[in-house]
């Protein structure tokens, strides 16, 4: 794979909401994810530590986010693709946490 | 895929079959610890158990003690056990209870010795020498997935456990299910949040009932406690590496489990009764639960980690995995199998599972790990209540 660019996103699940950042990304980064279905790119519009996670479509505001098939939270604000999700965005949705 | 995947064992006259052959110092009282220590000592090929507790031990704790007790005693990968004991009744119980499996025992008691340490040491190291001898004429013959039992554990997790090395995990749960085995989850705080996708997963509505009822049941004791589960999960750690909700976190520890229906709740140390997938109602703390699964009969475990963890199981022969490429480069004699190239587009999930597959037949067959070659491996009991 001599020339290829590595992959520095991974998604369990092709049709995920998430994809993980394998190294800490830049903002700006064009980003090469690795899918089940081989890999895709996207870039990203924020800092994301390294294993934290971004969106890869837009998330309106109460979307239920998808990670391995299975929903881990639900959107507090609208997140674009390409942003860092996290507690400031996603909130669990089985106990009523704030 | 199932049916390449075969190893070498140790056939035992109760049905099961051993990956290893140890001789058990099984030590049941407190005060016999330090001279079952000492025995080991002299005998490094063995390996040994002692116990804190005896005398005032009730109620459930007698109950699990001696659950577990029994459990290690007749372990699939024991092949004698040096019972060393300061009273004869529990001496000769535990002695019986080995015997009864058809293994050979010794049992040596204080009281026999005069609560002479020294002679006590002396008789036992003798004893261990002769069972060992015995031991080494055994030799192993082929096994299938169908005679095995494995436990899934994680412990010290990241996001990268949550998405390669647990999943990975899980598919190997689904192929030992699939070729007959039995495979055991635990953990139980760890169902937390993800309640409703194992409850989905139950063989019965009375299985997805005991489920629900043994995470409500630790939830109302860390209440009691003052501890706010739901306030504080994920932790400020779990936070740090990038885990943003409880579902996230849980969603992430089950699916060491599969896909496989949940046969049945099991109280902690009780065997399956049968094979396929069964889920540990215990303490989710890794030297608690390991010694769960193992009491319960499982021959290995399959241990996934983030950053690292050193600790393993004595008696089941522990696969570490991780797929945090700086732990699987940093960690070179602790991480035995490197699920690293998962995250990086190296290897798929169908690679990773055939060799994990192949990696566990030789562990099965007597390939050593690293946990077992540098020794940091401890069995527990768990308690309940307060000794009288």
């Amino acid at each position: 794979m001599a020339g290829e660019p590595e992959y520095a996103g991974f998604m369990l699940h092709t049709d995920d909401d998430i994809a993980l950042a394998l190294v800490p990304l830049e903002a700006g980064a064009l980003v090469r994810i690795v899918t089940p279905d081989g890999p895709r790119e996207l870039e990203v519009k924020e800092d994301i530590p390294l294993y934290h996670k971004f969106a890869t479509r837009d998330l309106a505001e109460g979307t239920a986010v998808i990670k391995g098939g299975e929903a881990i939270g639900v959107t507090s604000a609208p997140v674009g693709c390409g942003m860092h999700l996290h507690i400031q965005n996603l909130k669990s949705m089985r106990y009523g946490v704030s | 895929m199932t049916e390449e995947y075969r190893f070498d064992a140790y056939r035992r006259p109760d049905g099961s079959v051993g990956l290893r052959n140890d001789l058990l110092i099984l030590s049941l009282s407190g005060l016999t610890t330090p001279i079952a220590r000492r025995v080991a000592s002299a005998l490094p090929q063995a390996k040994v158990i002692t116990v804190p507790y005896t005398g005032g031990i009730i109620g459930e704790d007698a109950v699990l003690r001696r659950r577990m007790l029994s459990g290690f005693a007749t372990h699939p990968n024991v092949g004698a056990v040096l019972v060393i004991s300061c009273n004869p009744i529990e001496g000769n119980l535990y002695r019986d209870v080995v015997e009864a499996s058809g293994r050979p025992a010794a049992k040596l008691v204080l009281d026999d010795y005069g609560h002479d340490g020294l002679r006590l040491t002396d008789a036992a190291i003798r004893a261990g020498a002769r069972l060992l001898r015995e031991l080494s004429a055994m030799r192993r013959s082929p096994a299938a997935l169908s005679d095995l039992c494995i436990g899934v554990e994680c412990g010290r997790s990241d996001t990268s456990s949550g998405v390669a090395s647990n999943p990975l995990v899980g598919r190997i749960a689904d192929a030992v299910v699939a070729g007959g085995g039995r495979v055991m989850g635990g953990e139980t705080m760890e169902w937390f949040g993800a309640e409703h996708l194992l409850e989905k997963r139950a063989a019965t509505p009375a299985v997805a009932e005991r489920l629900r009822e043994a995470v409500d049941r630790r939830m109302q004791r860390a209440e009691a406690a003052g501890i706010d589960l739901i306030g504080s999960n994920p932790g400020p750690a779990n936070i740090a590496m990038g885990l943003s909700t409880l579902e996230e976190k849980s969603l992430g520890a089950v699916m060491k489990t599969g896909t496989s229906p949940v046969y049945g709740v099991l109280q902690h140390g009780e065997a399956p009764a049968g094979p396929g997938l069964w889920l540990m109602d215990q303490p989710f703390y890794s030297t608690e639960s390991l010694s769960g699964f193992v009491a319960a009969g499982a021959h290995m475990v399959l241990f996934t980690t983030g950053p690292g963890n050193s600790f393993v199981s004595l008696l089941a022969p522990t696969v570490k995995l991780s797929a945090n490429a700086v732990a699987c480069r940093e960690l070179t004699e602790q991480i035995d199998f490197d699920a690293s190239g998962i995250l990086t587009g190296e290897m798929t999930f169908d690679d990773a599972s055939k060799a994990l597959l192949q990696h566990m037949m030789g562990v099965a067959s007597g390939t050593s790990t690293f946990g077992e070659i540098l020794g940091e491996g401890d069995e527990t009991i768990s308690r309940n209540g307060e000794t009288l």
